[in-house]
């Protein structure tokens, strides 16, 4: 076992002290040189109590080059991977807190005091990386405040044309006169002027760190169609989500998103920008050219003959005359959509659908109100959703910072009351205010004498991502060490062991995946990596592997990685319980951390919910669970341990012994004893299971015995623990594997 | 005595403003990884709402927010539908 992860571990052994980290000087620039596609970790800076925002700059005088940035609080970035190999902009990504990894060299973070890990006084880390091949001058600058938070500013953009976006409108140079404190001369003019009012009303109540940016387009859109014509049209350009079990066609993920504080739900990309503090190319990687946070596209064709009458839109800040077009109002409605006012939850077939399974944040403050206890939306199936949608007075907006607020008109239902109309009404029904609040703008029909403010969608929005309160810096999940298995997977499991601390502070775990291939024979994969803020985010190997199949080559040091049957895995306990696989009907009664694993392997993939096998109350003072290993010079086979209390002076012990076949391919059998006395010996079974996404079926048959002698759990020497076992795989690629009263010790920490 | 404050001050002025040029360990990137850069999802096509408009019989504009798909008035790039694995 040993062999097999001192891939690994030789980065141990050989892992360099911390190199020495350059602080910083807020409001000083620094410059430095760096390499051709290289990074540094050696950069902090330390943060004052009282400290609400961090700005952090950085750009370069050298043309053409690609710098990116990263930053965290509390340790270091790792200078290597626990292989011993160079980092990478994806592992540096996994160890960061905020990003910036636009394909320019200008990136900027700005944290406030409402960022979900916020402004807070400490040591924070930062890492810059050249992805240029040749050394670029690289400056960077950071600053610290204590100032009330910034008003959220939009940054508009009319010079984005393409064939669907026609930018003309905004320069139009037809006189015109200054109509209702809207100073323009020409039409271009009042056009523009019209388009940064309604912003300005949109932006009342939120800030932000980091500016909003909007493209603004004019487009022949539907005329009289059924008698309407449409005014203008927009909608978010992205969604983000903090989802690791998310693998779309073509093996494609998400980003992580550590900076949004509810996983597993998208979140539109203003408030994602807000909460990254870093604008959406930035966040995305690639041209910030032509990016932005959210489009509106306005018909150009208003005005025209025969269209609406003839009705022009009035561009003035004040209310629209009888017959004029508010486009003011029009804007700041459409405007609230994208800033996160929308679910994503589908109002055509299938109805009801949530957007790829996931949640989307908008919904998950929604509740169907017509039974108590109330039920949330998201937990709904697709079919109840559809019901509550039609049900007129049944969604309630249950989130406390609108439902409480005093903007908040009584409706005699519960929280904020959402539009339910019988029959669905696309586009309407769900992201509007009932018709009840005819006073509000984010009604389905806009109300000429209504605000132009977003009302009671400000505190909504609160709930999506604009929440100004300062938050408290979260505390990161920490997990138990141990074995951890799905109740929909039993049989199969995981063993998760701290194996060391790196040079840069983070925990190094190793994970073990005990389970069957295609025909139900036993088989496992290990990966080893750091456990960042909650997240187990596998070292790729030399292969880009990170979840890896070994062949045991007796005496070898490493062992041989076989590629082609390796593959990729996560482990996030970060709102686990709010992770699809953990919402997949099954009851997780008891259960204490739950952990989301993705893994692929063959080229599927899968998201298992999973929990401790032994909780913490159950286990015995004398803990031997840990993984376990014969030393250096017999490597490549070994024993995941767990142990439990189980009555007086009882200790109950499950492990899992790995071992070859006479093919050299890693295959597992298991001892259980509901008393373990040392020295006794266990019959070993074999378990012949059931593939990852197979029915479950499982049959053993007894292959040996084991005697283990484990007395007390140590790290680095074997002391009097000794292992014996003597066991025959069955089968073509059977082999016998035999060993007696060998050293054995901890290869992890133990408990 | 004032020129000597003077320059004081200037010195430290400059001293704040003029960069800070430092020397710090590198390391050469892991070879085996390109940065990529992902394309934004089309969830808005399910995301982008529209605001109609018709004139009542009154001379008065009534405004209805819909769906942008059910007016075929989406206006931003929707890329091929991906679906989950």
């Amino acid at each position: 076992m040993r062999a097999l992860l001192i891939s690994s571990l030789l980065a141990l052994a050989s892992t360099p002290l911390a190199a020495q980290s350059v602080g910083l000087v807020p409001g000083q620039s620094t410059t430095f040189t760096i390499p051709a596609t290289a990074y540094t970790t050696a950069l902090h800076f330390d943060v004052p109590a009282g400290t609400t925002s961090i700005k952090v700059e950085l750009a370069s005088d050298t043309a053409n080059v690609d710098l990116d940035m990263f930053l965290r609080l509390g340790n270091p970035f790792s200078s290597q991977t626990p292989y011993g190999r160079a980092m990478d902009v994806d592992s540096l990504r996994d160890q960061a807190q905020y990003f910036a990894i636009s394909g320019g060299a200008e990136e900027k973070i700005s944290i406030g005091r409402a960022n979900y890990r916020p402004a807070k006084e400490g040591r924070w880390y930062l890492s810059v990386l050249n992805f240029a091949d040749f050394p670029a001058n690289a400056r960077i600058k950071v600053e610290l405040g204590n100032a009330a938070p910034q008003p959220v500013q939009f940054d508009v953009r009319f010079d984005l044309p393409d064939p669907s976006c026609d930018v003309a409108p905004w320069n139009d140079s037809t006189a015109a006169t200054p109509v209702g404190g809207n100073p323009g001369t020409t039409l271009g003019q009042q056009r523009r002027n019209a388009m940064i009012e309604a912003l300005r009303q949109l932006g009342a109540g939120f800030d932000s760190e980091t500016p909003i940016t909007v493209r603004a387009c004019w487009d022949a859109l539907t005329v009289d169609t059924a008698g309407r014509t449409t005014l203008a049209a927009a909608a978010p350009d992205d969604f983000l989500i903090a989802d690791r079990s998310l693998v779309l066609n073509g093996g494609v993920t998400f980003n992580p998103a550590p900076f949004l504080p509810e996983k597993y739900a998208f979140y539109s990309a203003a408030p994602a920008v807000r909460l990254a503090g870093t604008r959406a190319c930035s966040l995305r990687g690639g041209d910030c050219t032509d990016l932005t946070d959210m489009t509106i596209t306005y018909n150009r064709r208003i005005g025209e003959p025969g269209v609406l009458g003839g009705a022009k839109f009035h561009l003035g800040y004040n209310a629209a005359p009888l017959g004029s077009l508010d486009f003011v109002g029009v804007s700041v409605h459409e405007l609230g959509h994208g800033l996160g006012f929308i679910s994503l939850t589908r109002l055509s077939t299938p109805v009801g659908a949530k957007p790829l399974g996931r949640d989307d944040v908008f919904s998950r403050q929604i509740v169907d109100n017509r039974a108590s206890p109330f039920r949330s939306f998201v937990s709904l199936s697709d079919t109840e959703r559809a019901d509550v949608m039609t049900s007129f007075t049944g969604l309630s907006w249950i989130d406390e910072r609108a439902a409480n607020s005093p903007l908040n008109t009584p409706t005699g239902f519960p929280g904020v009351l959402l539009y339910a109309p019988n029959p669905i009404q696309g586009g309407s029904s769900l992201s509007h205010l009932d018709s009840f609040y005819n006073r509000e703008l984010m009604t389905p029909t806009l109300n000429q004498q209504g605000t132009r403010q977003l009302g009671l969608g400000v505190p909504m929005l609160y709930a999506v991502g604009w929440d100004p309160e300062p938050a408290s810096f979260p505390t990161s999940p920490a997990p138990y060490a141990g074995l951890w298995y799905d109740r929909d997977r039993d049989a199969h499991g995981v063993d998760f062991q701290r194996v060391y601390t790196d040079a840069a502070g983070f925990d190094i775990y190793s994970l073990i995946f005990y389970t069957y291939d295609a025909n139900g024979r036993p088989e496992w994969y290990i990966a080893i990596g750091p456990l960042v803020d909650g997240v187990f985010a596998a070292s790729l190997d030399a292969a880009g592997n990170s979840l890896v199949r070994y062949r045991y080559v007796g005496g070898a040091t490493p062992q041989q990685a076989v590629a082609a049957q390796s593959g990729q895995v996560v482990l996030d306990f970060n709102q686990a319980g709010s992770s699809p696989a953990c919402n997949d009907g099954t009851t997780r009664a008891g259960a204490g951390l739950l952990g989301m694993l993705r893994y692929t392997l063959g080229g599927v993939s899968d998201a298992w919910c999973m929990e401790e096998l032994i909780q913490s109350g159950g286990r015995p003072d004398d803990d031997l669970t840990g993984t376990w290993y014969a030393g250096n010079s017999d490597g490549g086979w070994g024993s995941s341990v767990t142990t439990a209390n189980a009555g007086t002076n009882q200790r109950l012990l499950f492990s899992t012994l790995y071992y070859p076949d006479s093919n050299g391919a890693g295959r597992w059998a298991f001892v259980s004893s509901a008393n373990y006395q040392p020295g006794q010996p266990l019959p070993v079974y074999e378990r012949r299971g059931y593939c990852r996404t197979c029915p479950a079926s499982t049959s053993d048959v007894q292959i040996g015995t084991l005697t283990p002698n484990l007395l007390t759990p140590v790290q680095g020497q074997a002391g009097a623990n000794r292992l014996s076992f003597d066991v025959t795989y069955a089968g073509p690629e059977g082999g016998r594997f035999t060993r007696s009263n060998v050293p054995y010790e901890l290869l992890s920490v133990p408990q | 005595m004032q020129s000597l404050i003077l320059l004081s001050w200037l010195g430290a002025t400059v001293a704040a403003t003029d960069p800070a040029v430092i020397d710090v360990p590198t390391h050469t990137l892991a070879a085996s990884k390109a940065k990529a850069h992902r394309p934004p999802t089309d969830l808005h096509e399910r995301a982008g709402h529209a605001m109609t408009a018709h004139i009542g019989a009154d001379g008065r504009v009534h405004y209805d927010c819909l769906s942008a798909a059910d007016t075929h008035d989406l206006r931003v790039d929707t890329r091929a539908a991906r679906q989950e694995k």
